[in-house]
C-alpha cells in the first residue's frame, strides 16, 4: 500500500493507540489472554474510518480524555501493513496524532490485529 | 439432509422450543424494557430438564443485559445495540448450540449488531446478527476459512461448530 492509501512516512515501527469501548475484548484461547475483539478495529460509522492516534505524537491521557470511557489498546504500524492494511494522517479531527486506518478491513485481518494488540497499563480491562 | 432456516425476528414470540420465560425476556430485548430479573430464573428449553438450561444460555444473556444499551455516544459514531439484533441472535445460537456449548464473548458491533464470538485454541468464530435482520460470520480454523454472510442451510455452520467445541475440550 502506497501513496493516499498509506503514508510512506510514517516508519513500520510507529505504535498507534486505539479506544476500545467497554465491551470490545475477548479472552483468547491462542493467546491465553484477554484481548480486543476484531471489532475494536472495524469502523465506528458509516465513513468506514477507523482513527488510532500516533503514540509519538501524543499521550496516553489524551487519547483517554478525548472519549468517554475507554479501554486503549497500542498496536504497530508494522503489524497494520502486514495484514494489508495502511495508515494515514487525518487532520480534520484536530487532534494531535490523530490517523485513519486505511484498507479493506475484514474480520481475518482485523482478529490478526487485535490477537497482536498490547493493553496500556492503566486502561486496561480487568484480569479474568 | 434438513436444513434449519435463518430465524425472523417474529419467530422470537413463537417459537415451540422458547418458554414463556424465555419469550418474556426476548420480548423485553425487542421491546427495549430491559428485564435483568429474568436472568435469576434462566429457564429450559423443552429439551432439557427444568432448572438445567443450556449452559451457555444464562452467561449469554447476561453478556448481552450488559452491554451499554442507553449510551449513544458509547463509541464515536457507532449505533447503540439494537433490542432485536441481540433476541434474534439468541435465537439463532438456541437453533444452532447444543446444551453443553461455551458461552460466548458478546460484543455490540459499530452498526447496532451484537456479535458472539469464540477464540479456542487456534480458530476464531464470529457471528454478528445486523439490526437489518441479517447475519454475518466468520469462521477460521487451520486451512478452513469462510468469511459474509450466513447461508439459510445451518449445517455447515453447526459443524464448524463442533470443531471448535472440540478444540474447546
Amino acid at each position: 500500500m502506497t501513496g493516499e492509501f498509506d503514508d510512506p512516512t510514517i516508519s513500520n515501527d510507529s505504535v498507534v493507540v486505539r479506544r476500545v469501548a467497554l465491551s470490545e475484548h475477548v479472552f483468547d484461547e491462542t493467546i491465553g489472554r484477554r484481548r480486543p475483539s476484531s471489532q475494536a478495529f472495524m469502523q465506528s460509522g458509516r465513513d468506514g474510518l477507523v482513527s488510532v492516534y500516533l503514540l509519538s505524537e501524543t499521550t496516553y491521557e489524551t487519547v483517554a480524555q478525548a472519549g468517554s470511557q475507554r479501554y486503549l489498546a497500542t498496536v504497530t504500524v508494522g503489524v497494520l501493513r502486514e495484514n494489508g492494511l495502511g495508515i494515514i494522517r487525518s487532520a480534520d479531527a484536530g487532534e494531535t496524532g490523530h490517523c485513519d486506518i486505511t484498507g479493506r478491513k475484514t474480520r481475518g485481518r482485523l482478529n490478526k490485529i487485535a490477537r497482536s494488540a498490547e493493553w496500556v497499563p492503566g486502561y486496561a480491562p480487568p484480569p479474568d | 439432509m434438513t436444513t434449519a432456516p435463518v430465524p425472523n425476528a417474529s419467530d422470537v414470540a413463537h417459537s415451540p422450543v422458547y418458554s414463556a420465560g424465555q419469550v418474556h425476556f426476548l420480548h423485553g430485548l425487542m421491546t427495549r424494557s430491559r428485564d435483568i430479573d429474568i436472568i435469576e430464573a434462566v429457564p429450559a428449553t423443552e429439551n432439557s430438564e427444568p432448572g438445567d438450561p443450556p449452559i451457555w444460555f444464562g452467561p449469554t444473556v447476561s453478556a448481552i443485559a450488559n452491554l451499554n444499551w442507553d449510551d449513544s455516544d458509547w463509541k464515536d459514531g457507532a449505533e447503540p445495540p439494537h433490542p432485536v439484533a441481540a433476541a434474534r441472535l439468541l435465537l439463532l445460537l438456541s437453533q444452532i448450540l447444543g446444551d453443553d456449548a461455551p458461552p460466548p464473548s458478546i460484543c455490540p458491533t459499530w452498526c447496532g449488531g451484537v456479535q458472539a464470538e469464540w477464540h479456542p485454541q487456534g480458530c476464531d468464530l464470529e457471528i454478528e446478527a445486523v439490526p437489518d435482520g441479517s447475519f454475518e460470520y466468520y469462521f477460521a480454523c487451520a486451512d478452513e476459512e469462510y468469511e459474509g454472510p450466513l447461508e439459510a442451510d445451518l449445517d455447515r455452520l453447526k459443524r464448524q461448530i463442533s470443531c471448535m467445541i472440540a478444540l474447546s475440550s
